[in-house]
C-alpha cells in the first residue's frame, strides 16, 4: 500500500483536530450551559420588573376605580331647576325623562339593506 | 570505560527518580480520586443537601382572592399589591436606636412601639402590615439589618361605603368577614403553595418560567353601582330628614329576583371595617325582623280575591272606626264610612281588613301567608338571613285574628315583602332573591350561573292583576301613598306604619315607629319592585309620609338611570333617543 502525499497532509491535520475537539466540545458545552444559566437569570430579573409593572398597573387601575366611582362624579347640573335637571354620571348624561321617547328597533329590512338584496337578485 | 560506568550511574539515578515521580504522580491522582469517591459517593447526600441549602431557594407563590364587579363590569372588591415589613429582633438588635429612628419617621410609628417588637423574643415579629409600595420601596432604601419586607395583597374596596353590606370585607389576614366575601369564600380564595428556586452566591434568582401568583375565581353581582348610589343617596337624605335610627331599602327586578341595590344606614367604610361599630355592620334588610303593619294587607287581600270570598264591588262597613276582636279593641287611624273591598287597600283600613281576614278564617291566612314566603328564609345568597316568624293557626290567641291580617303578631325581613310584592308585580310567581349571577375564572370561564328552575306559582294571573290595580290606587288621589305618585310612570304600592314594642312597658309605644312603603313601576310592566324601611322617624311616622317620598326619589332616578320608557308619551318637545 504506497501512501501518497496528500492523504499524509490530511493526517497530519486530522491528528491535531481530533485531539482539539475534544477540550473544545467540553468548553462549548461550558460555554452554552453558562449562556443558559445567564439567560435565566436575565429571565428572572425581567419577571421582577413585570411583576413590578404589575404592581403598580394594579395600584393605578385601583385609583380609577376610585376616581371613577359615581359617587365621587359630581352632579353639575342637579338643582339647576327640574325641566334642566340631568343626571350626571359614569360617563354617561340622562336627559330628562319628559322630553325622552323611546322608539321601538324597526322592524322589517331596512332600506341600505333592501337595496343591498335587490342588487344581489339582479 | 570509565565514561560508560558513568553514563550508566546516571541511567540509574534517573530512574529512580523517574519511578518516585511517577510514584508520587500516581498517589496523588490516587488521593484525588479516593477524596472525589468520598465526596461523590461516600458522602454524596451530606454535600447535596449542603448545596440544595445554598443554592436552592424556597419562594411562596402568592395567592390573590378573585374580584367583585358589578353588573356591568364595574370593580367592587379588589387587591392591592403591598408589603409587609418584619424584623428578626436577634439581627435587629445591633443598632437598635438608629432602626428606631429611621423607621418611625418612615412608617409614622411612635418609637415606643418599634422598640417594643424588637425587644421580643422571637425571631419574626411583624412591625407594619401592608404598607403602600412607596413606603415599601422607601424602607428596602434604608437596608436596616435585621428588618425584611414580604409582598401581601390587600383587599381594596374602590367605592368606600357603598354596598358594603351586600359585599362584606376581609380582615387582615384576607379572611372573610362578612357579606358575599363570607358566603363564597371558597370560590373567591385559593392556595398558594410554595416553589423552589435556584439562586447563586449573590442572591440572583434563576427563572423557574412558573407563573409565582395565583387568583381565586372572579364574582358578577347583579348589583347596578349606579342603582346603589342613587338608592344611598336617597336614603342618606331621609335619613338627614327625619332623623331616623336606621333605614334601609332593597331594588329587585321583580320578575328574575335579581337584587339591583340593597342599602342599610348606618352604613361601614369597606376599607376601614375594624373601626366600623357592630351594629352598623350588620344587614338589617335580612338579618332584623319587624311587624310589617299594612304592608301585610296583601296577604288577606289576595287570598280573598284567589279564594273568590268577595267580588271587588264587596263592600265593608267600617264607619264605627273600630272593631273589638277576642276583646281587643283594633281601631283605624281615621274613621272611613262604608269602603269597598278595593278601598279598604288603598285606605289601609284595618277594620276592613280584620273582616277580610275572619271571612278567610286562621288555616288560609296561615296558608296563604307561607304562599308568600313569610315565616321562612329567602335564601338569598347572603349570610345571617333570619325566617321571621309567624305562628301556626292553632298557636293563635284569641286576638291573633285582629292582629295577624293587619301586619301584627308576624316577624318579617324587609326583603321577605319585597319578594312578596314581586309575586303580585310579575303576575304570581314568588322568585328568588339573589345577588350573584356569575361566578368565573380569572381567564374568563364560567363556573357558575344562577338559574331559578323552579319558579313557583303561589297566586294566579288574575289575582295578581287584580291586586296590581288595587295597589295602583293606594298611589293615586284617595290613597295612603299619594307622595309615591310619579310624573310619567304609573307606581303600585302599599304603606306600612308599625307601632315598635316599648321594652319597659311590654306594650305598643306611641312615639316609636317604623314606615315602610314597598311598591312596583311601571305598574303595569314592572322595572323595579322596591322597599323603602325607615326606623323610628322624628316628627311623622307614617310611611306614606317618610318612605314614599324616598320610593319617589329613587325611581325617577333609576328609570332615568335604566333608560325605561314613560307610560304616556308627550305630543311635544320631543328628543328622540335609539335603543
Amino acid at each position: 500500500m504506497r501512501r501518497t502525499r496528500k492523504s499524509g497532509f490530511i493526517t497530519w491535520l486530522l491528528k491535531p483536530l481530533c485531539i482539539a475537539i475534544i477540550p473544545l466540545g467540553l468548553f462549548g458545552i461550558v460555554w452554552l450551559r453558562s449562556s443558559v444559566t445567564k439567560a435565566s437569570y436575565a429571565i428572572h430579573d425581567l419577571e421582577e420588573k413585570r411583576t413590578s409593572a404589575l404592581k403598580e398597573t394594579k395600584t393605578l387601575l385601583a385609583e380609577r376605580s376610585k376616581l371613577m366611582a359615581i359617587s365621587n362624579i359630581s352632579l353639575p347640573s342637579e338643582g339647576q331647576g327640574s325641566q334642566e335637571k340631568r343626571l350626571v354620571s359614569g360617563g354617561y348624561v340622562f336627559p330628562d325623562r319628559v322630553k325622552v321617547v323611546h322608539m321601538n328597533r324597526t322592524k322589517g329590512p331596512e332600506a341600505y339593506k333592501a337595496s343591498y338584496q335587490k342588487e344581489k337578485a339582479d | 570505560m570509565k565514561q560508560g560506568w558513568l553514563n550508566q550511574g546516571r541511567d540509574e539515578s534517573s530512574r529512580k527518580r523517574s519511578i518516585i515521580l511517577n510514584t508520587i504522580i500516581i498517589a496523588s491522582f490516587a488521593i484525588v480520586f479516593f477524596r472525589l469517591a468520598d465526596i461523590m459517593v461516600l458522602k454524596n447526600s451530606f454535600y447535596s443537601d449542603k448545596a440544595r441549602m445554598q443554592q436552592v431557594k424556597t419562594e411562596d407563590i402568592q395567592a390573590r382572592r378573585g374580584n367583585i364587579f358589578d353588573r356591568r363590569g364595574r370593580d367592587i372588591a379588589i387587591n392591592l399589591e403591598t408589603e409587609s415589613l418584619f424584623c428578626d429582633p436577634d439581627e435587629a438588635s445591633s443598632n437598635p436606636q438608629q432602626a428606631m429612628k429611621q423607621l418611625s419617621s418612615t412608617l409614622n410609628i411612635e418609637p415606643g412601639v418599634i422598640r417594643a417588637k424588637m425587644s421580643q423574643d422571637r425571631r419574626f415579629v411583624w412591625v407594619d402590615r401592608k404598607l403602600p409600595i412607596e413606603t415599601a420601596e422607601k424602607i428596602r432604601d434604608l437596608k436596616i439589618k435585621g428588618f425584611g419586607l414580604v409582598p401581601e395583597s390587600k383587599r381594596f374596596y374602590p367605592k368606600g361605603m357603598l354596598a358594603s353590606h351586600i359585599v362584606g370585607a376581609v380582615g387582615k389576614e384576607n379572611q372573610p368577614l362578612e357579606g358575599i366575601e363570607l358566603k363564597y369564600d371558597k370560590y373567591l380564595k385559593t392556595s398558594g403553595g410554595k416553589v423552589q428556586v435556584a439562586r447563586d452566591a449573590g442572591g440572583r434568582v434563576l427563572s423557574t418560567g412558573m407563573v409565582m401568583e395565583t387568583k381565586g375565581n372572579d364574582i358578577v353581582l347583579t348589583i347596578d353601582e349606579g342603582l346603589q348610589y342613587i338608592v344611598e343617596k336617597e336614603l342618606d337624605k331621609a335619613m338627614l330628614k327625619w332623623r331616623a335610627a336606621a333605614a334601609n331599602a332593597i331594588m329587585m327586578d321583580p320578575y328574575t329576583g335579581e337584587i339591583l341595590a340593597m342599602a342599610n344606614r348606618p352604613a361601614f367604610d369597606l376599607n376601614e371595617i375594624t373601626r366600623a361599630n357592630k351594629h352598623d355592620v350588620r344587614n338589617r334588610a335580612i338579618t332584623d325582623i319587624y311587624e310589617p303593619g299594612s304592608t301585610f294587607k296583601i296577604v288577606v287581600g289576595t287570598a280573598a280575591l284567589e279564594e273568590k270570598l268577595f267580588p271587588r264591588t264587596q263592600t265593608f262597613d267600617c264607619s264605627r272606626g273600630s272593631i273589638e276582636v277576642g276583646g281587643k279593641n283594633v281601631k283605624d287611624s281615621h274613621k272611613n264610612g262604608v269602603l269597598s273591598f278595593d278601598e279598604v287597600i288603598q285606605k289601609s283600613s284595618n277594620v276592613g281588613s280584620i273582616l277580610i281576614g275572619m271571612k278567610l278564617g286562621k288555616e288560609r291566612i296561615y296558608e296563604y301567608s307561607k304562599r308568600f314566603g313569610f315565616g321562612d328564609r329567602t335564601d338569598i345568597d347572603l349570610p345571617g338571613e333570619v325566617s321571621g316568624w309567624i305562628r301556626k293557626p292553632e298557636k293563635w290567641s284569641a286576638t291573633s285574628l285582629g292582629a295577624i291580617p293587619i301586619g301584627q303578631e308576624v316577624a318579617v325581613t324587609p326583603l321577605q315583602v319585597l319578594r312578596a310584592y314581586s309575586a303580585i308585580a310579575n303576575g304570581g310567581h314568588l322568585v328568588k332573591p339573589h345577588l350573584v349571577s356569575e361566578i368565573r375564572t380569572p381567564e374568563g370561564q364560567p363556573v357558575y350561573s344562577f338559574r331559578d328552575d323552579d319558579k313557583k306559582r303561589i297566586i294566579s294571573e288574575k289575582t295578581a292583576a287584580a291586586m296590581r290595580d288595587i295597589l295602583k290606587k293606594v298611589v293615586e288621589e284617595g290613597g295612603t301613598a299619594t307622595s309615591a305618585a310619579m310624573d310619567g310612570n304609573q307606581v303600585a304600592g302599599k304603606t306600612g306604619t308599625a307601632q315598635l314594642v316599648d321594652p319597659r312597658t311590654k306594650r305598643y309605644s306611641k312615639d316609636r315607629f317604623i314606615g315602610s312603603f314597598v311598591g312596583f313601576v311601571p305598574a303595569d310592566k314592572p322595572k323595579i319592585a322596591m322597599i323603602v324601611v325607615l326606623y323610628e322617624p322624628k316628627g311623622q311616622s307614617y310611611g306614606g309620609v317618610v318612605a314614599a317620598p324616598v320610593f319617589k326619589a329613587v325611581a325617577e332616578q333609576a328609570l332615568s338611570y335604566m333608560n325605561v320608557p314613560r307610560d304616556q308619551m308627550p305630543a311635544k318637545n320631543l328628543q328622540l333617543v335609539s335603543r
